[in-house]
């Protein structure tokens, strides 16, 4: 069984008179322990996809599953426990919260999940500890750099260990020798602890890590 | 996610634009203060009044020779002797009687002349009105039948006439006819009607009828007690009874005349406070409903501001109701804030104004319920609206947010 699989999934937006279709029944299968990427040049439909594969937003038509299940017309509250227990969400702009310490930023979605407040805290020193950041726990994203932000970002994102970690133009706001370790920590999560990654890029530097890539084009998949 | 983490949550997201929090708390706080205040007062006031009600006397029962609707001091048609007499001697529920007279006068003394009441009563006036005397003597019934010019004198009398001097023996004039004063009232304080009791002069009611009124046994009121405190509406109204008698009133006429409970002056004055308090609460409430938009003003604001720590929360799991209870609870948090804070400031608040004015201080612990509940209702129905936008949100769109 696929962890991901998009069966002709359709994605149109309705701008006044005109209707747009970003997304042209699309189909994708991923297998659990492989590392794609999702290449395209803006305008493409790389960022529409990346919406409907993490739950953030509902396809016009179409079916998607994660572990076999039909999320495509889940409502809200029930995307909402996909997004928490099936999805890692790794941003360009890293979005942490800005009001909390890295280990809190961390445990927020093991809060949401129901854990209890020690067991959640207890697993974010965990996560943080795995990328490295054992000795930040207490600081806010502020004082941290942007590697060591997106690193909380990636500790935060597997902390229910998802189905998917999702990461959207992850070397975006980072520097090159930054963006490879951020990179490198991908490669070691997925061959090491075989976590299922999907990573949007418009770097073919960055895209040639993945196993195996996925280009978009005008709302089709070319190749 | 438990409630006290979400209330760490909230506390921490207000700690953090203190400025924004105190000022929104601010509206409530004046709404709460008010409310505080206005019922506080109210109450200082109503148990001003109450206490000069007790100060009447205990069962007391009044009959005036007036109808209730006439505004007139005094009535035309007199009671009679003979009415009083009846009702002596039908009513088993009267303890004692006094027939009563008054009237405005200038008083003088040695030169010194004093605007005043004088009163015509009898010795079981005192009794009545439970009104202790000073020094000197009561009025005893030798000196009614007699018709005796003594007068027994009010504290703002004394001290208007005489200042600290001696009283007992000396000579007033009222009308140019002299009267010994034989005795010096004990304070007695303003009746309901606010007018001071001590500012009265006290003489036999027959002295009074001859030399100041010119009838022959008539008098404008008769001040009873009754027996039993339990009976007093029952003895009120053998007494209306006997008196329609004496007044030849048909089943029908309506009557010529008054009689009223102390209970009646309570409930009267009751009724008066209740409905002064409700529209006091009503003009503070308003203070209060402000200060509830002030604070939906604020939280949409919070929930534009906040737009994409909204996204970031839902990417990462956050239910509709999680989002909407974390807006809430600040809301409410505001709130009761800001009624705590109200809570101290309107009872000091009324604390110094009845000080000013020597009323009793009473934080009636209904005006803390109220105002505590209340501020939790306008934290939740203020609050809700903009706690449930920032829920509706859409993930994709909050997080593209700026």
């Amino acid at each position: 069984m696929n962890t991901l699989e998009v069966k002709d999934l359709v994605k149109t937006y309705t701008m006044g008179e005109t209707t747009v279709t970003a997304l042209k029944k699309i189909n994708v299968s991923v297998k659990a322990g492989e590392f794609v990427a999702i290449t395209g040049q803006s305008g493409s439909g790389k960022s529409t996809l990346m919406n409907l594969l993490g739950c953030l937003d509902i396809p016009t038509s179409g079916a998607y599953f994660i572990d076999g299940e039909n999320v495509a017309h889940m409502r809200n509250d029930e995307l909402a426990t996909i997004r928490n227990k099936k999805i890692g969400f790794v941003f360009q702009k890293f979005h942490l919260l800005p009001d909390l310490t890295a280990l809190d930023n961390v445990a927020l979605p093991a809060l949401y999940a129901g854990t209890n407040e020690a067991a959640a805290q207890m697993r974010a020193k965990e996560m943080l500890t795995m990328v490295e950041l054992s000795d930040r726990i207490h600081h806010f994203p502020y004082q941290l750099s942007g590697g060591q932000q997106q690193r909380v970002a990636i500790a935060r994102a597997l902390i229910n260990k998802p189905s998917i970690l999702l990461a959207d133009e992850p070397t975006g706001n980072l520097d090159s020798e930054t963006g490879k370790t951020i990179i490198q920590l991908f490669k070691g999560l997925n061959e090491k602890q075989n976590v299922t990654i999907i990573m949007v890029t418009h770097e073919p530097e960055v895209a040639k890590h993945a196993q195996r890539t996925i280009t978009l084009r005008d709302g089709r998949i070319v190749s | 996610m438990n409630i006290i983490l979400l209330l760490r949550v909230a506390i921490r997201t207000l700690n953090k634009h203190k400025t924004r929090s105190v000022l929104t708390t601010l509206g409530i706080i004046i709404g709460v203060t008010a409310i505080i205040t206005v019922m506080s007062l109210g109450e200082g006031a109503k148990n001003k009044v109450k206490r000069e009600i007790e100060r009447l006397g205990s069962n007391f029962i009044i009959a005036l020779s007036k109808p209730a609707k006439q505004k007139m001091m005094l009535g035309k048609k007199l009671f009679q002797q003979r009415t009083l007499d009846a009702i002596l001697e039908e009513c088993e529920g009267v303890n004692q009687a006094s027939p009563a007279m008054i009237q405005n006068i200038v008083v003088t003394h040695d030169g010194t002349s004093h605007r005043t009441n004088a009163a015509g009563v009898e010795p079981e006036y005192f009794n009545i009105t439970e009104w202790p005397i000073l020094e000197g003597d009561y009025l005893n019934h030798g000196d009614i039948k007699s018709a005796k010019k003594v007068a027994l004198i009010g504290l703002t009398v004394k001290r208007e006439l005489f200042g600290n001097g001696d009283v007992i023996g000396k000579t007033i004039r009222i009308k140019n006819i002299p009267f010994k004063v034989i005795g010096v009232l004990g304070e007695k304080g303003t009746n309901p009607g606010g007018q001071d009791q001590d500012d009265t002069i006290f003489m036999p009611i027959t002295t009074f009828q001859r030399k100041i009124a010119g009838v022959i046994n008539k008098f404008q009121a008769i001040l009873f007690s009754a027996k039993d405190k339990n009976e007093i509406t029952k003895t009120a109204l053998q007494i209306s009874s006997v008196i329609r008698q004496q007044h030849r009133l048909k089943p029908g006429d309506e009557d010529d005349f008054t009689v009223f409970t102390q209970d009646d002056i309570t409930q009267a004055t009751d009724a008066t406070f209740a409905i002064l308090n409700l529209l006091l609460l009503a003009i503070a409430s308003i203070a209060l409903i402000v200060g509830g938009i002030g604070i939906m003003n604020i939280m949409l604001v919070s929930v534009t501001e906040r737009t994409r720590e909204i996204g970031i929360r839902m990417a990462l799991g956050a239910k509709q109701h999680h989002i909407l209870n974390q807006f809430l609870i600040e809301a409410i948090i505001i709130c009761l804030l800001g009624g705590l804070i109200g809570l101290a400031t309107g009872t000091g608040v009324s604390a110094l104004i009845c000080k000013a004015f020597s009323w009793p201080f009473f934080v009636s612990k209904l005006a803390v319920a109220i105002s505590l509940i209340s501020s939790i209702f306008i934290g939740i129905f203020f609050g809700y609206y903009p706690a449930y936008k920032a829920s509706m949100l859409n993930p994709v769109d909050a997080l593209a947010e700026r």
